[in-house]
């Protein structure tokens, strides 16, 4: 199967009903999208299909077919993303780190709408869980960037 | 560090021979996949310095001047691979980016000195680093001193360091650390070495950006979940379903109907099935049907948990504490109140689940885990595979989380099992509802306080009675920190005992409680608990009796000038009176020798308690990194914040009924406050000596549930009795 992931085109041998999640990590390598639960409810695993940010664990990869598909990894060359991790490091957000890949991915696409949502509306929908707490960081970040 | 004289002459030729053959002489090189942190085995390669359990075996120079240190702690989001990095860097006189830090292999040169085993936790990460790299660091200092100044034929006083290498200002020559670290490792280490006054500190003591954030946001930090092995299978378990479940026994065909290729490995209480890939491991143990033996703890449920509790209360009991007179107390009582609470057992649920990849040879056994007890680890896989712990090596990964959840070893036991049975390297992933449904829990707890008070309504004797199981049973012995005490749990009341209220006549008793849930160690232990029952009390006492409830906490605390100082910091927080329709509350606890206050504002959309801003006060005896400590402050309030409106585990037949993040909510960034941090000034004298200062990794969690409750009383009239917070 042929995916477009972060602008360059994979092959893939695995079955249609395999999580894009797993698909990521165990047959492209790209482990910086995370396991988290399993059921898209805490968000580690947010990637970008065509520009939307998604659970990668409920998406099957039978059903990703054609679609621009992207990853935390993807950095080179793109503004937007650069201007989000360095907020992420102005405000000095990460912990331990781990959801922070799928933190960055739902900023990111939040930040790509157009309009922009208000800041009240988007940390409503940044619903990625964090353990650590980092949740105050993220609102100086994404307010930063908001407000930019 | 000194001025230097500059009237030595030095031989220009000497110096040029003298560095040429540094250069040949290739100390400590580390191997590419070392420099990672990813592959650290035995003790630190390179070289054979005159004294390897010295400064050496913590910090390590190459010739091309590269350095690297060692970590004794698990990285799990507090920031200590940062502070390593910060303290050697402070004491070399180069920047912490310059140093690369490495987790520690098991060795007991890497023991924490407050446990007697490598164990991160007890909030003492800080506390035990910075005496140990300290103490390293500067003894290095003096060894490329001393190299130099022999190359140089000057005094060391005569040199200085800085920015790597070592400076002769009278004739502006230099020297890098590769090309003095040969000769410096064969010098012996000096018996005393100063380490810089708090005053000269340049790093230490200020913000320092985390040398593990870029990473971590561009998807590249390793952690344990990310490890990978040539030949390498994917696993996932089933645990019995009750604890102390057996297995009886499991049928593997359905599995192997789902994949031909998979693996299944039947334990003693669990099943592992192994594929390619943990989507069909998943798959194919979702099939299996396993019969259990359910074991002893079958018909435990939640109202059995409360029962056990509550009977505990009323039977026999020992004493922790008692200070001050009883005789003389009671003779004051004009009135007694009974304050009555409980808490419910709660998950860890860090986002990365527990995992471990381990590799069985026939001359050795690797382990790759987030583990936070790598002595307990490598002591748990031997025992299970019966080799000696010298065949087992223990890589710790960056954790993704912990709070705890990683004290348990047996994932990786597990993974160990399942490695051997298939013959190949085998990566085991506990699925989000096996760590929910078979952690070790805070325990339940439940408390009565009898407060007698005086005519004037002020509180005069306090007894107070813990009921929660013993945690001296949870985990091997290396957690401990030393063989069992008699007596009461000091876990059990800790933050109770010793408080710093000052009563004519307080008694802090503890009844254990018997109850058939595997319990363990969950950020803040005693104090996630007793926090709330001492400090929602206070406030209970003083609304009651028409008192303020911070001028009541300050007459108790009016012997305890810390405890005030904290108090009085975070009220003068607040700039402004509530708005109408906010409610405010404080509390103040004192765990891991530091103090913290906490003051926040709620309202209650709906009649649910919305939390609008903290305001948190500390002192930590001073600050290693402010803004690390400021973090840790926020993420506890978070953590205790999620326990004190969601948290809880129930049980029905002995089966955990919460599996997923759905059902065990952890607090989302929308329901999250702001937060503002104030790290009072500590003495510097505190902070020299890292065992004297305060931890803050979990001081940041108890202070909160009360602070929330007594807003909530503020709110309503009405006192919470019961974690997580219902309002009907």
């Amino acid at each position: 199967m042929d995916l477009l992931v972060n602008g360059i085109r994979r092959s893939v041998d695995a079955p249609p009903d395999k999580p894009l999640l797993w698909v990521l990590r165990e047959d492209l390598g790209l482990t910086g999208t995370k396991f988290g639960c399993g059921i898209g409810r805490c968000g580690a695993c947010t990637v970008h299909l065509d520009g939307l940010a998604v659970p990668s664990c409920m998406i099957p990869l039978g059903s990703v077919t054609g679609l621009a598909i992207t990853t935390i990894e993807f950095v080179a060359g793109d503004q937007r993303m650069a201007r989000v991790q360095q907020a992420w490091l102005d405000h000095r957000v990460s912990q331990c780190g781990y959801c922070q890949p799928g933190m960055i991915m739902s900023a990111l696409g939040l930040l790509g709408e157009s309009p922009q949502p208000s800041m009240e509306a988007a940390a409503a929908r940044l619903d990625v869980l964090c353990r650590c707490g980092s949740y105050p960081r993220v609102v100086k970040a994404l307010r930063a960037l908001l407000e930019s | 560090m000194s001025g230097i004289t500059g009237e030595r002459a030095v031989s220009r030729r000497w110096v040029l021979r003298g560095g040429a053959a540094a250069g040949c002489v290739a100390l400590g090189c580390f191997p590419a996949e070392e420099a990672t942190g990813e592959s650290v085995e035995g003790k630190p390669t390179g070289g054979a310095p005159a004294d390897p359990a010295g400064p050496w075996a913590w910090i390590r120079i190459a010739a091309d001047g590269g350095i690297a240190a060692y970590s004794a702690f698990t990285e799990m989001g507090q920031g200590i691979h940062t502070l390593v990095a910060t303290i050697v860097a402070e004491e070399l006189e180069v920047e912490p980016a310059a140093v690369a830090v490495l987790p520690a292999p098991v060795d007991p040169l890497y023991d924490n000195p407050f446990f007697g085993s490598q164990v991160t936790g007890a909030s003492t990460s800080a506390r035990a680093a910075l005496p140990a790299l300290q103490t390293a660091a500067a003894a290095l200092r003096a060894m490329l001193l001393a190299a130099a100044a022999e190359r140089w034929r000057c005094a060391p006083a005569d040199c200085f360091a800085r920015d790597g290498a070592i400076h002769h200002p009278g004739s502006g020559m230099t020297f890098g650390y590769g090309e003095l670290a040969a000769a410096a490792s064969r010098l012996p280490t000096p018996r005393s070495t100063a380490v810089k006054a708090p005053g000269d500190w340049r790093l230490l003591g200020r913000p320092q950006p985390r040398i593990d954030s870029p990473a971590k946001i561009r998807g590249t930090a390793r952690f344990g979940i990310d490890v990978e092995l040539p030949e390498m299978l994917m696993g996932s378990v089933v645990n019995a379903p009750v604890a102390g479940g057996r297995l009886q026994w499991v049928d593997p065909a359905p599995a192997l109907a789902i994949d031909s290729g998979v693996v299944v490995v039947p334990l003693e209480d669990a099943v592992v099935v192994l594929a390619e890939s943990f989507w069909t491991a998943e798959r194919a143990i979702a099939a299996l049907s396993p019969q259990w033996d359910q074991g002893p703890a079958a018909g435990l449920d939640s109202r059995e948990i409360t029962t056990r509790l509550q009977s505990a209360l009323a039977g026999p009991a020992v004493t922790a504490e008692e200070v001050g007179d009883a005789s003389a107390a009671a003779a004051q009582v004009a009135r007694t109140l009974r304050l009555d609470y409980e808490v419910p057992p709660l998950a860890h649920a860090a986002i990365e689940p527990p995992n471990a990849t381990v590799r069985v040879a026939p001359d050795r056994i690797e382990i790759w885990a987030p583990t936070q007890a790598p002595t307990a680890a490598r002591a748990a896989v031997a025992e299970a595979l019966s080799r000696p712990v010298r065949d087992v090596l223990v890589h710790t990964t960056l954790a993704g989380g912990s709070f705890g959840r990683n004290l348990d070893t047996r994932v990786l036991v597990q993974a160990a099992l399942a490695a051997r049975a298939a013959g190949r390297p085998v990566k085991l992933i506990w699925p989000r509802p096996q760590d929910i449904r078979h952690d070790n829990y805070r325990p339940p707890a439940a408390c009565r306080i009898e407060v007698g008070l005086d005519r004037t309504g002020f509180p005069v004797r306090w007894v107070q009675r813990i009921a929660v199981p013993d945690l001296r049973g949870a985990g091997a012995s290396y957690l401990r920190g030393g063989p069992p005490t008699a007596g009461p749990d000091p876990e059990a009341v800790e933050g109770a005992a010793s408080h710093p209220y000052r009563f004519l006549y307080r008694r802090v008793d503890w009844a254990d409680v018997a109850i058939n849930l595997p319990v363990g160690w969950w950020r803040s232990v005693g104090h996630s608990f007793n926090a709330w029952f001492i400090e929602h009390a206070v406030d209970e006492i003083a609304r009651g009796q028409g008192l303020d409830p911070t001028a009541l906490r300050r007459r108790l605390l009016r012997s305890e000038p810390r405890c005030l100082a904290v108090l009085d910091a975070v009220e003068a927080m607040w700039h402004a009176p509530p708005a109408s329709g906010h409610f405010r509350g404080t509390a103040l606890h004192v765990s891991f020798g530091s103090v913290v206050a906490q003051s926040l504002e709620i309202s209650l959309p709906a009649g649910r308690p919305r939390v609008h801003h903290v305001n948190c006060a500390v002192d930590c005896g001073g600050a290693l990194d402010p803004d690390a400590v400021a973090a840790q402050m926020e993420g506890g309030i978070v953590f205790g914040l999620t326990a004190a409106l969601h948290g809880s585990i129930s049980l029905r037949h002995g089966q955990v009924q919460e599996g997923n993040l759905d059902a065990y909510r952890l607090l989302a960034l929308a329901e999250s406050p702001t937060v503002d941090v104030l790290i009072l000034p500590g003495p510097q004298a505190l902070v020299t000596d890292g065992h004297e200062a305060g931890g803050v990794g979990e001081a940041g969690v108890p202070p909160v549930a009360p602070a929330l409750c007594n807003a909530v009383l503020a709110a309503t009239g009405r006192a919470v009795r019961r974690l997580p917070i219902r309002l009907t």
